[in-house]
């Protein structure tokens, strides 16, 4: 069955109808001047970052090979496969909109070195990032819909552990190798830019398979404990990241304020997840740089809903939102904005 | 056709304002050292506007999706913009920058 959330199905073309597809989204009034400031690209901070980022993965990967064999390899590999399977996520992200340094090239770097970690081929998960970002969760749109109503649980908790995501990416992998896109893909990644993706998956197949291949000649699943393995073991935490976002919001509508939250963390998970816990600035402004997003959350707080204090509030609310719309795909939670905020023009 | 656009100091140098004339949008940089040019003023991959964007090393960002165009000479800098950007020419007289549409 084709789902509703297809985006070569009927909801697409009905949201075309509905004049949702690439509308006019909210943005709050911030003068030019201060914008400007917030904008502005700078190495430092994302070099400072990304310095500690892989200084830690080689030392607990390090310690994992020493401790090898013994119970101490545990908490070494926990490290490393968060801050390759979690923290990739984020420094794809990131680095895909290009804003975390000034210098063009180190943006380029992580954003190869995010994908591959992810299994996200850069120029398709560029393209599905782009419309997801022009219509945020506008049905038969937005290919990076992650809670669906009524949502696919067992799909979601298996993500936990990549055990859907992998596999497809494996797949599609081999499918990109030998030259095809998907027809998904077809409606949002230009003729001129496919030959990237089968060139990159030809190359992310010779290093998956030399992984393999060691592992398979060493009688050992150390290799894969470093390359590809992190993809499920370490995961978990960009999905526990990730479902905040947007699960169980509004979807259909054009103003951030609506289908996004922002939550407050603590400083290891916005290290982890780069500040993208201030999301719907982020999406209301995504030239703004990670490192300057508390700052344009200071900017816009009379205009948007309270911030969730913790990851636990924001899971009260969508666990909840979430298993209602598994018996009422219609509810949804609705956020108030605060008083004098500038109001939502229904398109 | 000569159209005045906006006066020199409406834009800052290193940066960028939007014009509307007849209802199209253009867009009207101010270099660092102080050249005027100007382009079409939405993205060529999608309706927003670049006169919101980030404007560096002559280059214009656009403000939803980060696509680049040098505004010299409107060409594309890459994912996600694959069409160049239309220019137009500019004079100055007086205090005046004026587009030829």
């Amino acid at each position: 069955m084709a789902s509703r959330y297809s985006l070569v199905g009927p909801e697409a073309r009905r949201a075309e109808e509905l004049g949702l597809v690439g509308g006019q989204w909210f943005r709050s009034d911030i003068p030019r001047k201060r914008m400007k400031e917030l904008m502005r690209r700078s190495d430092q901070p994302a070099l400072r970052d990304t310095a500690i980022w892989l200084g830690l993965l080689a030392l607990s990967g390090a310690l994992g090979f020493w401790f090898w064999g013994s119970w101490l390899a545990v908490p070494c590999f926990l490290v490393y496969g968060v801050l390759y399977g979690s923290a990739g996520d984020s420094r794809w992200h990131e680095a895909g909109h290009g804003t975390p340094f000034r210098t063009r090239w180190m943006s380029n770097v992580v954003y190869q070195l995010g994908s591959f970690m992810m299994m996200r081929d850069p120029t398709v998960f560029r393209w599905g990032h782009t419309r997801h970002h022009t219509d945020t969760l506008i049905v038969g749109r937005d290919p990076e819909i992650q809670v669906m109503r009524p949502a696919r649980l067992a799909k979601l908790l298996a993500n936990l552990f990549g055990l859907y995501d992998v596999p497809v990416a494996l797949v599609t992998l081999v499918g990109h190798s030998a030259g095809r896109l998907s027809a998904e893909e077809a409606t949002f990644v230009p003729a001129t830019e496919r030959f990237r993706v089968y060139r990159t998956a030809r190359i992310w197949l010779v290093i998956y398979l030399v992984a393999i291949g060691l592992s398979v000649a060493t009688g050992s699943i150390l290799p894969l404990m470093y390359i590809g393995g992190p993809r499920i073991y370490g995961t978990f935490m960009h999905i526990v990241y990730g479902l905040t976002q947007h699960a169980g919001m509004g979807e259909n509508v054009l103003d951030h304020r609506l289908n996004t939250r922002t939550v407050h963390m603590c400083r290891i998970n916005r290290f982890l997840y780069w500040n993208m816990n201030y999301h719907v600035e982020h999406h209301m402004f995504p030239m703004v740089p990670y490192h300057r997003l508390p700052e344009l959350h200071e900017e816009l707080a009379a205009d948007l809903a309270p911030a969730y204090p913790s990851i636990w509030a924001a899971y009260r609310e969508l666990v909840p939102a979430v298993l209602h719309q598994l018996k009422d795909p219609t509810h949804y939670v609705r956020r108030e904005l605060p008083a004098g905020a500038t109001p939502f023009q229904d398109a | 056709m000569w159209i005045p656009a906006c006066k020199l100091d409406d834009v800052d140098a290193d940066d960028v304002i939007g014009v509307r004339h007849d209802g199209v949008d253009y867009a009207v940089f101010r270099s660092p050292d102080d050249e005027y040019f100007a382009t079409a003023g939405h993205c060529t991959h999608e309706r927003e506007l670049l006169c919101d964007g980030l404007v560096m090393d002559g280059e214009i960002e656009c403000p939803k999706h980060l696509g680049r165009f040098s505004y010299a000479t409107g060409a594309a800098q890459g994912a996600p913009v694959l069409v160049d950007l239309r220019t137009y020419p500019v004079k100055l007289e007086d205090d005046t920058v004026y587009l030829d549409i």
